[in-house]
């Protein structure tokens, strides 16, 4: 052990080819990316091209070619009399309705880190498109919806999910495991219009 | 000019302007490893530290015109990234950090010069550096391993650099207990 003084910096760094280094986890960019993207921080359209997006790139070309090369398996077994069964892939929005209790400060910010966490982990066959958190309602125009006679407030739609799942049975499965019900939410599930 | 090759502030300024993914992911790319290392060694927990690095990132981008460019980049993430920590110890135990943190620790001259590591195993060195008071372990690993000056963790940390000094000398002393007369089965 050295015998340098501590009143200056001595010993800056000292320690850190002697202690053991760790990799960040490899799903962890598409997480950080995918909560900027959800909040408009980061532009998707502008990511061509960058280390993630190439190795995105050769991932999509080479579901295209699956694709191709599975199109043209069926029309061969299509022309043999044999019926192809598809598992088309659907987009669906989870709306995620009320607030939760306690949702501020730095519990808010522990919780979007939960849903995020959720979002980059749906499971097989689920891909996350996109989603937001929803604040202040700027105006209302038209009609209300809520019930004649009901002095109740309608319920606020906090945030939404668009997903893309293979049935609507798994976009459900989706969306029961959405931690906003875990907080008193409610989470209803659309198909959207293709 | 690729990505690869400019400059943080270049990046920064095209991130700000345009929110440009390819300048995030070049920025991402240089300084994620140090800031989870980081994470890692003060949480001690591979979860939490991701965690507190999503968490980072987000608010870093979030705040791209709160950065002022008198520290580097790496000194302002982390920065924040401590922030994060804090702010999630705080909810996880509803005290302070620095809590269990004696300030009347007999601290003498010789004991808290820096260690000479080049004898140690890493293995002991990890595990003392864990065993250390969330307190301690801040600065020590802030100091010691990734190399920020006295004055930029006091910033970090919302200390006057004397306290980071102080705490240093006080987190150098326990480290060197550990090291040699081993780990206390209460600070495990």
């Amino acid at each position: 052990m050295t015998t340098e003084p501590n009143d200056t910096d001595a010993g800056r760094g000292g320690l850190r080819a002697h202690v053991s280094s760790a990799e960040p986890p490899r799903e962890l960019a598409s997480r950080v990316l995918g909560t900027l993207e959800s909040r408009g921080l980061v532009s998707p359209a502008k990511r061509r091209g960058s280390p993630w997006i190439s190795r995105i790139a050769v991932l999509a070309a080479g579901l295209v070619l699956g694709i191709l090369a599975r199109s043209a398996f069926q029309e061969q077994r299509e022309s043999r009399g044999t019926i192809a069964v598809q598992s088309p892939i659907d987009q669906y929005v989870l709306l995620l309705y009320g607030d939760t209790p306690g949702d501020t400060g730095a519990v808010h910010v522990a919780r979007e880190a939960e849903y995020g966490r959720w979002a980059s982990a749906l499971g097989a066959g689920v891909r996350w498109v996109g989603g937001h958190e929803l604040h202040d309602v700027v105006a209302q125009f038209g009609d209300s919806t809520s019930p004649v006679g009901s002095d109740a407030p309608p319920e606020r739609l906090a945030g939404f999910f668009v997903i893309e799942a293979q049935s609507r049975e798994q976009a459900a499965h989706v969306a029961r495991t959405c931690p906003h019900l875990k907080y008193g939410g409610r989470v209803i599930v659309m198909t959207v219009a293709s | 000019m690729t990505h690869d090759a400019e400059s943080d502030e270049a990046l920064l300024g095209r991130l700000a302007r345009t929110g440009d993914a390819r300048a995030f992911a070049t920025l991402y790319e240089r300084h994620t490893r140090a800031l989870y290392s980081t994470a890692l060694r003060i949480a001690r927990d591979p979860d939490v530290a991701a965690d507190v690095v999503h968490d980072t990132w987000v608010r870093a981008v979030e705040s791209l015109h709160r950065f002022a460019h008198r520290s580097t980049l790496r000194t302002w993430l982390t920065g924040i990234l401590i922030n994060c920590q804090r702010e999630r110890d705080r909810l996880r135990r509803h005290d302070s950090v620095d809590d269990d943190v004696s300030i009347d620790e007999i601290v003498d001259a010789t004991s808290t010069s820096p260690l000479d590591a080049s004898q140690l195993d890493r293995i002991d060195l990890d595990a003392a550096i864990a065993a250390l008071p969330p307190g301690f372990r801040q600065v020590l690993v802030l100091h010691d391993v990734e190399g920020f000056t006295h004055e930029e963790i006091a910033d970090m940390l919302g200390l006057v650099p004397g306290t980071s000094k102080s705490q240093l000398a006080r987190a150098r002393v326990r480290l060197r207990t550990f090291l040699e007369s081993g780990i206390p089965r209460t600070a495990r």
